[in-house]
């Protein structure tokens, strides 16, 4: 993974410095609050309900063993034991003090990690494909690019005040998006051209929040070296004309929108072609110089195995068959193979940790997965280098701290926002639905019979929970000052990306979950064969069965 | 003594050092209880009562009200956001010892 150079190292150095003499002055009462504030939040401080919360960087998601280590020690020893792996690939804690801030960020400069971009209106986190670099239908492994885009977006002088924030996906498999670009500011898939020559297809203005929108096509291939330099233009025509007048109307997403997409690629053309053959021009040296650090593993010669056969022979532990069937991947190399940890288990709050989980899956990195781990957007973890032969060896390691649970992909392997347990912008609580949900659901048999769904619940419009893109979307709303939750159904993120709708009138707090079990009865009742996947059925079909078995009859809705 | 009939108010805000909860009293101190909170029953009041709290921003940011109904313990909270705020998570944390910050006394 990629290591720090010098400057790299002081620069997160410095900036903690830094923050430590803004605590220090707010503190002592020397700058107020709201001097503060755009300070704090450009290190990923924010004020929640209960206490503050730090958002902490996973560039891309890849964490080694000794980083996981010093998040479960910042866990232990600053938090409440915990930490809540984000969306964005990304760590929160939810309980630090104030002054503790600066030191939680030198030690995390001590492993390379901080908190720089994380919040504000600028270029955030770069997320990628959970399985880059691995996977065995990805062309080209993203990651290099992905931090070639950290590296130009931290501290660009040109954007630390964009209109609004901005977030970019990169995924190295055309053929089958992990990493949801569709539904980011800019979307990069690496391609290839009719010539067989490698670089990016360009999407735009793809995004969640109040107004989902898919992304377009701003360019349908562009060369590697211009990868930076085609970035910049985008981002100087929406720092131009995006709008700062209203926050709600300020993503890039609306000015592609208002501006269509033809005249936004022709702006974007004509200033790029101002700035194509400048400083930021690609050389194969320096993207070599970056890959470098991403290079395979050093893997041993191994044979492959049938992963379907493998979790049939493993004798007579239903949960292993389950884990094996649902939480382990392909791997590129033969022999390995990757293996998803699911932050899901019953009656813990979505994609958190304890501190003694922590510490337990860099153990076990190191031990099965060449140190490595992988957050991934739906807030579980990937082991991504294990050998097949040690599957079950592994499985019995999880299972001794709760990280077993072989749910990956299915009902309750849910995305679930803090919402209002936690959040100061949500309407309703997510994190006790999920639950509820996982407590009505949690026979595997049952989730295996209904196969593959996907759960994503909001607690409020800004869609931090992805409800848009889940086959199965909950909404949380506030309903004269009660919890109500929307059901959208027919979201998907990925190559067949599609916007959720809402079925009909809402829910109250004690019958969304029956409202979910109707839906799942309908889609059981109804479907054609077990092959039929639920976002297919949906697709089928449409809402008239769904608002018929909710509402009566189709015309309440 | 605050009538215990119409609109009250509670002015509150969250703390500098930690971020927790807090609500105002009568004599400008803090308190970390919302039933042993200053119930206010008029605008006028209300209004100073915030002014003077934004006086105290070393200590406290972004001070607001909120209405509240008069319970037989003190002001009680009658949204969710505000309820869950006084009280705490509704969900488990992951530190079985572990309290929720505003559920310290006051």
């Amino acid at each position: 993974m990629y290591q720090y150079d010098a400057h790299d190292q002081q620069i997160v150095e410095e900036r903690a410095a830094q923050f430590r003499g803004q605590v220090q002055r707010r503190l002592e009462g020397s700058i107020t609050e709201d001097e503060f504030k755009p300070l704090r939040l450009q290190n990923g401080l924010y004020m929640q309900l209960h206490a503050y919360m730090l958002r902490v960087a996973i560039p891309y998601g890849l964490l080694s063993s000794t980083q996981m280590r010093k998040l479960a020690h910042i866990a232990r020893k600053y938090d409440k034991g915990y930490g809540h792996f984000s969306t964005r690939q990304n760590i929160q804690f939810n309980w630090p003090k104030l002054a503790d801030v600066p030191t939680i960020l030198d030690e995390l400069a001590e492993v390379q990690m901080h908190a720089i971009q994380t919040s504000g209106n600028c270029i955030r986190n770069t997320t990628s494909d959970h399985y880059a670099g691995i996977a065995p239908d990805e062309i080209e492994d993203p990651r290099p690019y992905c931090e070639l885009i950290r590296q130009w977006s931290t501290f660009h002088p040109e954007f630390a005040f964009l209109p609004r924030k901005f977030k970019i996906a990169v995924t190295g498999t055309p053929d089958n998006d992990r990493a949801a670009v569709r539904f980011h500011d800019i979307g990069i898939r690496i391609v290839d051209n009719e010539a067989g020559e490698r670089g990016f297809e360009i999407l735009v203005g793809g995004g969640l929040g109040r107004t989902p929108h898919i992304a377009k096509v701003c360019r349908e291939y562009l060369p590697y070296e211009d990868l930076l330099s085609y970035l910049e233009a985008i981002l100087r025509v929406y720092n131009r004309y995006g709008r700062r007048d209203n926050k709600y109307k300020a993503r890039i997403k609306i000015l592609v929108s208002e501006l269509g997409i033809d005249e936004f690629r022709s702006q974007v053309e004509a200033e790029w072609e101002q700035i194509r053959e400048g400083a930021l021009k690609l050389v194969r040296e320096e993207i070599d110089r970056v890959r470098h650090h991403f290079e395979p593993a050093k893997y041993r010669e191994l044979p492959e195995r049938d992963l379907s056969v493998l979790g049939q022979s493993l004798g007579g532990d239903p949960g292993l068959r389950h884990f094996v069937r649902n939480n382990v991947e392909r791997h590129r190399q033969p022999g390995y193979c990757a293996v998803m940890i699911s932050l899901k288990a019953r009656a813990r709050p979505p994609g958190d940790a304890s501190d003694t989980q922590m510490d337990a899956i860099a153990d076990i990195a190191d031990e099965f997965s060449l140190g490595r781990i992988v957050v991934t957007h739906t807030q579980n973890l990937v082991l991504p280098d294990v050998e097949q032969a040690r599957l079950t060896e592994l499985y019995a390691r999880l299972a001794e701290h709760e990280l077993a649970t072989a749910n990956a992909g299915l009902l309750t392997d849910s995305i679930c926002c803090p919402g209002l347990d936690f959040c100061n912008l949500a309407n309703a609580r997510s994190i006790p639905v999920a639950l509820e949900i996982g407590e009505r659901f949690d026979k595997l048999d049952y989730l295996a019979d209904v196969g593959e769904v996907s759960l994503k619940i909001s607690g409020c419009i800004n869609a931090c929970g992805h409800h848009h893109v889940g086959n199965i979307g909950l909404l949380g709303i506030d309903k004269l000052d009660e919890e109500a939750y929307q059901l959208v159904l027919g979201g998907a993120p990925g190559n067949d990306a599609s916007i959720g709708k809402i079925i009909g009138r809402a829910f109250s707090r004690d019958q969304v979950v029956d409202a979910i079990e109707t839906v799942l009865q309908v889609y059981l009742g109804n479907r054609q064969g077990e092959d039929e996947r639920f976002i297919d059925y949906y697709r089928r079909v449409g809402q008239a069965p769904f608002k018929e078995a909710l509402y009566g009859d189709h015309k309440k809705g | 003594m605050a009538r215990s009939r119409g609109t009250h108010y509670v002015v509150t805000a969250n703390t500098t050092d930690d971020g927790s909860a807090v609500y105002l009293q009568h004599d400008g101190r803090w308190v970390r209880r919302l039933n042993q909170a200053w119930a206010i029953a008029s605008e006028t009041t209300r209004d100073a009562a915030l002014d003077r709290a934004r006086t105290q921003e070393r200590h406290i940011c972004d001070p607001y009200s909120f209405k509240v109904v008069i319970g037989p313990t003190g002001p009680r909270a009658t949204n969710t956001r505000e309820q869950i705020r006084g009280q705490g998570p509704t969900s488990p944390l992951r530190r079985p010892d572990s309290e929720p910050a505003t559920r310290l006394s006051a």
